[in-house]
């Protein structure tokens, strides 16, 4: 679903933000996208969504490329960023149908979809309101449902752990699970080790740009948890 | 489908920062009274506007010169077109808060572009339509046309800001693109958008010096040479003329084609870089700065101004719309100390037969016109934007951050007044007690400037904003302000002036000067008593 070959992005006065970072993600793949502040994870993940520019290498969506090919890509795939920057003037359900309408989701479909997932993450009542009046967890659940609504072949995530609360945490990897099973692929980043380790079946550490580990979770942990596999690569390369 | 998604865009847009959605939508009763206020303020300003354009126009009729005022209509909504769209294109276009989002969307960067632009361009319509619609009423008082020319005009007017904001938003792009990699790209796009500006403000100076060198009959022939000159460089003024003097119906066509071929032209090739730009433009943002990291201490209050003075610097949009005039001011006062002051009264008051002594007293306004045109404690309290929480949460009392934000636009305005009064005073020749007065009056100005736009800043402040442009240029408090403290600063200047001739010019200035300081105390005795909100 996901191949990202060779992917390299320079920054201005020459600094390689990414290098050479290549990596794949099967159909029905939850894989976990880890690593330290500043190692390139939002760069990379900004490049597959098509937000960023890079230099080098490729990525292809379902076979599309996300240079040549925008469009395919986009209409298959779905993006939440780590701090997402809504419409706060609109109300949640206002932002909702605008979603909706972008992807064609019909009314039917997304009546069903908005209230199942609104009533899952239990915001139902409040997408009459502007989103300026959300707190930063409410927002993060509409821009969640945003995603989920047009059902995205591929869902990109940055961080989307951050600032939900822990019954809307397991909702979200509840739905996780749940489009997995359907064979929708998902790729994201966190933090949060113990969720990844428990949640992905693939994981790639990325360090100064770098992807110094990639693999199977269960192979690449072995008998230790992530937490101690991550600390060990990457003090190891440095 | 593209057409419908453009639609979509667009309208989304506009409901993203649309008023009555919040009136709509909102339970916070003062924010919506505040809406309703700034409703009722820019109608205000907006009818102002009418007057002014609609009695100049009518004048330029009972002239004789009602062919012109097609011709000067259309170089009014170029300049206005032009150089608004220069000092804003940028933020609306680039970087802007939902470009993320929008990007990785199934929407064609060039429906992201077009959208983006017909956003600002109805968004910034106002101003110039009201404008052209005001000249328009003016052309039919004095020549009594035809009705066919009424929905001709105001058809037309909705297209002829189009070509010049185009050519505004591509310099913008040009210049947001220069720079690139390098670690004071904010610097050099500012003094390049500050060059452009300076540079139109020069051809209108220009333009005027040809009818300001002719009398009566000349001033006639002059005019209409401009508007002619005018027509030959730049067609659709003529066309204009065509339109609305000869009712030539394809003249018409060919303003409303070409402007939308130009406009088409435009986002299809900005559409090719738009990706390309914005990842360069994000960069820009993620460079390391080299050098020692300093740790310095500094008092509560200035620490909070230099803040300011950092927000001030990393922003394109902030600097050159605070930077304008203060720059204004440095330009005039250095230039006034190499022309002879005859040479300034002729620039500033377009050749009128004024006697030097009889403008010194004017000095401080006309500096203080142009520092003071905006405060930035009228945009400083909602810039904060959603890192309002920072201040909000540190053990700051509020009285010391608005200080701060004072402290800034003192920083902002004080220099930049006294050495160009300083200059001019020079120019003029004038003795060392009218410099003191002159020098203390425009700080009294400053003052006043500084705690009264504080209160606006507070009072109408917004922190939700999808872009900064909305409280830069388009805030409440920013309407506010201008148009009070520009009647006010006509008003005082116009009794510094003639209050002159009777009494000594300094006790005038002196006296203002205390009254000034007085209400600036108050103010700011208001302010300070204020609670964070």
């Amino acid at each position: 679903m996901l191949e990202i070959l060779n992917y390299t992005k320079v920054y201005g006065e020459g600094k390689k933000a990414c290098d050479n970072v290549s990596l794949t993600v099967e159909d029905g793949d939850i894989f976990g996208f880890i690593g330290h502040n500043g190692a390139g994870k939002s760069t990379t993940i900004k490049a597959v969504v098509g937000v960023l520019d890079f230099d080098e290498g490729e990525i292809l969506i379902n076979g599309h490329s996300v240079k040549d090919e925008p469009m395919e890509c986009k209409k298959i795939m779905a993006y939440i960023p780590d701090n997402p920057d809504l419409y706060e003037n609109l109300t949640g359900i206002q932002y909702l149908n605008f979603v909706a309408d972008v992807y064609g989701v019909s009314e039917q479909e997304r009546a069903v979809r908005i209230k199942k997932f609104a009533d899952e993450f239990e915001i139902f009542e409040a997408l009459r309101d502007q989103i300026s009046s959300y707190s930063h967890g409410m927002k993060q659940k509409v821009a969640i449902i945003s995603a989920l609504i047009h059902e995205p072949k591929l869902l990109v995530l940055d961080e989307p752990f951050v600032g939900l609360d822990p019954k809307a945490t397991f909702t979200l990897k509840k739905s996780m699970h749940e489009m997995c099973e359907k064979g929708t692929s998902i790729f994201f980043s966190t933090h949060v080790l113990d969720v990844a380790e428990k949640l992905c079946n693939k994981v790639a550490i990325i360090k100064k740009g770098k992807i110094i580990a990639c693999g199977n979770t269960e192979e690449l942990i072995g008998d230790q948890s992530l937490e101690e596999v991550f600390m060990e690569v990457a003090n190891e390369k440095q | 489908m593209k057409n419908s998604k453009a639609m979509l865009l667009l309208g989304t847009m506009f409901k993203a920062t649309s008023s009555l959605n919040t009136l709509k939508y909102s339970k916070d009763k003062k924010k919506r009274g505040q809406i309703i206020g700034t409703a009722v303020g820019y109608a205000l300003i907006y009818l102002l506007i009418i007057a002014y354009g609609a009695g100049s126009s009518y004048g330029v009729g009972t002239m004789g010169m009602g062919d012109s005022i097609p011709a000067l209509t259309v170089i009014s909504l170029f300049a206005v077109g032009f150089i608004f769209t220069l000092l804003k294109s940028n933020g609306y276009l680039y970087n802007f808060k939902e470009y993320d989002m929008l990007m990785s969307m199934p929407f064609e960067i060039k429906t992201i572009i077009s959208c983006k632009f017909m956003y600002m361009y109805i968004k910034s319509l106002g101003l110039p339509y009201a404008l052209s619609v005001s000249m328009m009423v003016g052309y039919g008082l004095s020549v009594k046309p035809a009705f066919y020319v009424y929905p001709c005009w105001l058809i037309i007017s909705l297209f002829l800001p189009l070509i010049p904001t185009v050519l505004a938003s591509a310099i913008g792009s040009i210049v947001a693109s220069v720079g690139h990699g390098n670690r004071f790209q904010k610097m050099i796009q500012t003094v390049l958008i500050f060059a452009l500006v300076i540079f139109s403000f020069m051809i209108r100076f220009i333009i005027e010096s040809i009818v300001r060198d002719s009398k009566g009959e000349e001033i006639l022939e002059q005019i209409s040479g401009v508007s002619d000159a005018t027509g030959n460089y730049y067609p659709p003024a003529n066309w204009f003329r065509m339109a609305i003097v000869d009712g030539n119906i394809l003249a018409m066509i060919a303003i409303i084609l070409v402007s939308v071929v130009i406009f088409v032209a435009y986002y299809t090739i900005i559409s090719k870089v738009y990706k390309k730009l914005n990842s360069r433009l994000s960069a820009n943002a993620v460079h390391k700065t080299k050098g020692e990291i300093k740790f310095s201490k500094k008092s509560v209050v200035r620490c909070i101004a230099i803040k300011e003075v950092r927000r001030l610097f990393a922003s394109v949009t902030y600097m050159t719309n605070l930077g304008i005039g203060p720059l204004m001011v440095v330009i005039m006062g250095v230039a006034s100390l190499f022309f002879p002051a005859s040479k300034v009264i002729e620039t500033l008051f377009q050749g009128a037969p004024i006697e030097p002594e009889k403008i010194v007293p004017a000095i401080p306004f006309v500096i203080y016109f142009f520092t003071g045109m905006m405060s930035t404690t009228c945009v400083t309290p909602s810039l904060e934007g959603k890192n309002y929480w920072i201040i909000k949460s540190m053990p700051i009392k509020p009285a010391d951050v608005y200080r701060g934000k004072m402290l800034f636009n003192l920083y902002v305005e004080v220099p930049f007044s006294v050495f160009s009064v300083s200059c001019l005073c020079f120019c003029f020749r004038t003795d060392i007690l009218t410099w003191l007065v002159q020098v203390l009056l425009v700080t009294a100005l400053c003052l006043f400037s500084t705690s009264f736009g504080m209160i606006l800043g507070i009072k109408h402040m917004k922190l939700e904003w999808e872009n900064e442009i909305e409280v830069i240029k388009q805030g409440t408090a920013v309407g506010f302000y201008i148009m009070i403290n520009m009647f006010l600063t006509m008003a005082a200047g116009a009794a510094a002036v003639i209050g002159s001739f009777t009494i000594n010019s300094n006790i005038i200035q002196l006296g203002i000067a205390v009254i000034y300081v007085i209400i600036a105390l108050i103010c700011y005795r208001i302010v300070i008593k204020k609670p964070l909100k």
